[in-house]
Formats: structure tokens, sequence, C-alpha cells
């Protein structure tokens, strides 16, 4: 059976390997930012919230036990849920509610984006949370219905029935073809 | 008519992503957290911060620690540091013993503070020279004994337990050995043996005298302590006296006290004129021939008149004991020791008060010892067990010698 690559990197980076570290870096970091994106208010923020978890990541690696793929990008969004529930309660931020639980209802605000950007956010407010959060997971950060399931604690099955749902609200909300 | 854009190309267009410059920035950012290892602050000492062997290792050690304090506190004199590890164990093992058990702790314990006192005495001994001079030292050559022959003089005491044997040369401190030997012909041997002097030297230096008694302390020419010494052999006695005041068998408190006695009042002090020991700054007072030793509750005096010793135990009330069977109210004893009696009597005397105040309910005790083995005999004087209201309950009970049996019997009732 041959070895999962992930599971290798993670194993090279609970060494300490840097160049592992790299990798693992390039597959986790574009999706904790773009979840991250859509519950800051600021990029500057998205990106300082990313570095914290990332860091946070870093320095839990040799605690965790790789299972599967979804188990380690659950073990990610945890983190993730943590340092962003921490972001909120000591930020203070006036644009963003400040809630010490991520399950936050609306989308951040945003200060300046694109008239698209702006659209789709505006569009994303419309979604409930697990709908929301299923297609920024899914469109954004890419990952799989498998993950998904085992992030928010529901079954591919479900994921699948929310995301078709909220994929159609949001093609109607934006007027697009689904 | 143009065609409506995807939902699937709009999210794709609109994801939030890093810039590569961004990205490299963080990324570097990242690693270097990564690489500033923590640093526990000098100023934090939290037990959490140990690890399950850190906790072993500090319990093991203290375990042991202790446990080898302990051990080595067993052998600890009065005046060593680690003396009140020893008494405080032995308080322990006390207070843990059943009745039967504590009395014979008590004895134990008393028998090791004699043992102690005459180690401290020993190496005073050894200290002043006196031992030393007795086993050969001074007098280590049979050249230097031939030579002084014409003013060398042994003299052999022969008591009914030892025999001691005196040797002094002219006008020099005389030193002392003592032998089991007893016929005059072993009692020469043992000199022979011990200065490795031809017999016929010795048999015409010496002189034997039968004593037909126990020897004591100051037969052997006593004990002389250094100046330095003298706090240290004064503490061992009044912890051993202390220890004999709380001795609950009152026959074994008064012969140990006896005992004790006999050795302090045979110790000298060097270079202040062959003064007796000082005790006083130990609570203990030795004049003439009386020893006190005070503490809070009690006193213990041993008094010497006329070849007698009378012991007397004071306790002292605390104020607040109304009942006549109170036992911190309880008497007092006195012992008389003659030399000359075979026979030990006990009686009931009249009570001699140490203080005006008096109550009518007094219990008295009276008891008889005989020791017809013994040739020095003991005379208990009445003890008397009463309840006083008065702070300070001195009591003092005096008998009159009369013949008895060795049996203990409590008698009468005073009021």
């Amino acid at each position: 059976m041959p070895e999962h690559p992930l599971r290798t990197l993670i194993t090279a980076c609970s060494r300490l390997e840097t160049d592992s570290f790299q990798q693992l870096y390039a597959i986790v970091q574009p999706k904790v930012f773009s979840y991250v994106s859509y519950r800051t208010n600021t990029r500057e923020q998205a990106i300082d919230v990313t570095q914290d978890i990332l860091i946070e990541l870093n320095q839990s690696l040799p605690k965790f036990a790789y299972h599967s793929d979804a188990e380690f990008f659950g073990f990610v969004f945890t983190i993730t849920r943590r340092v962003l529930a921490r972001h909120y309660a000591h930020k203070h931020t006036k644009a963003a509610r400040v809630q010490s639980d991520v399950e936050l209802d609306e989308i951040a605000p945003v200060e300046s984006e694109s008239e698209m950007v702006l659209a789709v956010r505006q569009a994303l407010e419309k979604l409930d949370t697990a709908e929301r959060d299923i297609i920024v997971l899914h469109h954004w950060s890419r990952y799989t219905f498998g993950e998904i399931g085992a992030m928010v604690n529901m079954t591919e099955g479900a994921v699948r029935t929310k995301h078709h749902r909220a994929r159609s609200k949001l093609a109607h909300l934006l007027d697009v073809t689904s | 008519m143009p065609t409506k854009p995807t939902l699937e190309s709009i999210l794709a267009e609109t994801t939030p992503q890093l810039t590569e410059v961004e990205s490299t920035r963080l990324l570097a950012q990242v690693v270097a957290a990564r690489s500033v290892a923590k640093v526990a602050s000098p100023y934090q000492f939290n037990i959490f911060v140990f690890k399950p062997m850190s906790y072993l290792a500090l319990v093991l050690v203290l375990l042991l620690g202790a446990g080898g304090t302990v051990a080595a506190s067993g052998s600890a004199k009065p005046g060593d540091l680690l003396f009140p590890i020893d008494r405080a164990t032995e308080e322990v093992r006390l207070a843990l013993a059943s009745d039967a058990q504590k009395a014979a702790l008590q004895n134990q314990f008393i028998t090791e503070r004699f043992a102690e006192l005459q180690a401290i005495l020993n190496e005073e001994k050894v200290a002043t020279g006196t031992v030393s001079a007795t086993d050969g030292a001074l007098l280590n050559a049979s050249s230097s004994l031939l030579a002084a022959s014409s003013t060398l003089q042994f003299t052999a005491k022969v008591f009914t337990d030892d025999t001691v044997i005196q040797t002094t040369i002219g006008s020099s401190t005389p030193v002392f050995f003592t032998t089991t030997a007893s016929s005059t012909e072993a009692i020469v041997a043992s000199v022979v043996d011990r200065y490795g002097v031809p017999v016929s030297f010795v048999i015409a230096h010496i002189t034997i005298a039968d004593q037909h008694r126990p020897s004591t302390p100051s037969d052997s020419g006593g004990t002389t302590v250094r100046a330095s010494g003298e706090s240290r052999v004064a503490n061992a006695v009044a912890v051993l006296a202390l220890q004999l005041a709380a001795q609950t068998d009152s026959t074994k408190r008064e012969a140990y006290l006896k005992t004790l006695m006999n050795e302090v009042s045979a110790v000298r002090v060097s270079g202040r004129d062959d003064a007796p020991l000082r005790l006083d700054a130990t609570r203990v007072k030795i004049e003439n021939d009386t020893t006190e030793v005070r503490t809070p509750n009690e006193r213990v005096r041993i008094e010497q008149k006329d070849g007698q010793v009378e012991i007397r135990v004071d306790h002292r009330g605390s104020g607040h004991s109304e009942s006549e069977n109170d036992d911190r109210d309880h008497s007092v004893s006195a012992t008389r020791t003659s030399v000359s009696t075979t026979s030990t009597e006990v009686h009931e005397s009249e009570d001699r008060m140490d203080e005006s105040e008096h109550s009518d309910d007094e219990d008295r005790v009276s008891f008889r010892n005989l020791n017809s083995s013994a040739t020095a005999s003991t005379t208990f004087i009445s003890g008397r067990h009463g309840g006083r209201g008065n702070d300070d309950n001195n009591q003092e009970l005096h008998g009159a010698r009369h013949g008895g049996d060795d049996s203990r019997s409590e008698d009468g009732r005073d009021n």
C-alpha cells in the first residue's frame, strides 16, 4: 500500500523538516486564507489570522496522528475556528460582529472590493450559515464534499444536498446559470 | 446575446488568494515563528512545568533523604544537630505505642540517654586526658613507672560490683581504671596487664581495700570536662532529667534519678578549681549536694544529705484542677538512700507543704519497697495525690522508716 503524500508531509513536518512544511503550506494556505477572508473584514486581518492559524497548525502537528486527509482538514478547520473566535473576541472590530463563537450569521463586511466580489458576498449573506460555509469551503477552499462533511460534522450526502440547494439559490440571486 | 456566466466561474473568479509575495512573506513568518523556541521564565517555578519523572525523582529524594536523616539521627547525642529529630522520632514511637509498649520504650529511651551522656563524658575524658592517662598514654611505659617508683602508689578499692584501681604518682592527678577482678591475685594481674610492669613491683606498691558497697562514678575519680564541653554535658543531663520526669514508673524513675545524681555529682570542670558542673543555662541547677531540674510543669530536685539521697518531683497544676484525682496535680515522692542498712522501708508520714495553701481533699499514697539483696537500701517516703486550685501545686511528702516488704501499696487518705 503506497504511502499517502499528505501523511508523508505531516510526518516530515513533525520532525521539523522545513521543505516538507513548505509543501504542506502550499496545500493548506490557500484553503485557509479563502475561508478566513470571507470571515474577516479586511485582507490584512485575513492575512494576520491565516498566519496565526498556520503557526498554531505547525506547532500542533507533532501531536496529530494521521488517519485520513478528511480528518487532517477537519483538524485544520478546528484550529481555524478557534483562532477566528479568538480574533473576534480580542479585536472587537466595529465592522464585524463581535462574537466569541464563530457561528456567524452574516458575512463580515468588506471595505473595498470589486463589484463582482461585493455581489457574491451580498448573495452569500442571504444563504443560511451551513449553506454558506459549504459553498465557501467547496468553491473557494476547494475541499471535497467528504472533507467538508468531516469538518462540519455532516454526512457527505447531506453536504451534497445542502450544496445543491445553496448553489441553486446563489445562482438565482446572482442571476447566473448554476 | 451574451451568455450568462456560470456560478462556477464567478466563484472561481472571486476566490480570495494571496499574491506570491504575500504568500512567501507569510511562509517566512510562519517558519520563523516555529524556529523561536519557547524559553521558560527564570522567575517561574511552577510544579506543572515538571514532567512526571520529575515528580517521581522529587518524591524519591524526599523520602530517601528523610529516611536517611531519621536513620542518621539515631546515633545523635544531645547537642548534636540531628538530636531533635531523634527525640521527635521517639515521641512519635511513644505516641503510637500501646500502654505496655510505652513503658518499655520509655526505659529504652532513658537507657539511650544514659549511654549518650556516658559517651559525652567519655569524649570529655579523652579531651581532658584522664582516660588516655588511664589507658597508658601518660603511664604508657613501664620504665616511667619504675623510674617513678619512689612516689608511685596503686590503690585498689574493691566494691561489690567492680574494683576501681587508682594510680598516683607523687602529687599529680590520680588516674583510675575499673576491673571486674576482686581477688588480690586477679587485681594484681590486671595492673600488670595494663601497665606491663613486673608483678613484684605491683605487689610492692599496691593497697587493696574492701568497700562493701557498689561503686559510684566519684569512686573512679569522676569525670573532668573541659570548660567548653560543660554546656554540652549540662544539656545532656537536662534532657535526661526531663525524660526521667516523664517516666511513669516512679520506682524506676527514682532509681534512674539516683544514677543520674551519682553521675552528675562526679563531674568536675577543668580549670575552675575542681568546681562542679554548672547547669543554670539549661534550667538545671546543681549546688553542693543538690541537683534541680525545672520545666514549665515540673521540678525535679535531687538532694544528698549525710550520705542519703532525696529525690523530689513536683508537678505544677494548670490551676484549673479541682478534682482530687486530677493527675496533673498528683503527688511528689522522695527517696532516701542509706549505705548501712540492708532493708528498704516505706511508710506513710506526715505531710510537709511547700506552700501555705492546702485543701482538705487530698489523697495520700504511701508505698513500701524492700530490696533485700542490695546493700544500699532505699526509703521511699509517701506520696500523695491531691487536687488543689492553685497554679503551683508543689507538695512534698515525708516518711519515717519502718520495716516492710518489697511490695508497694496504697493506703490512707488524708483530709
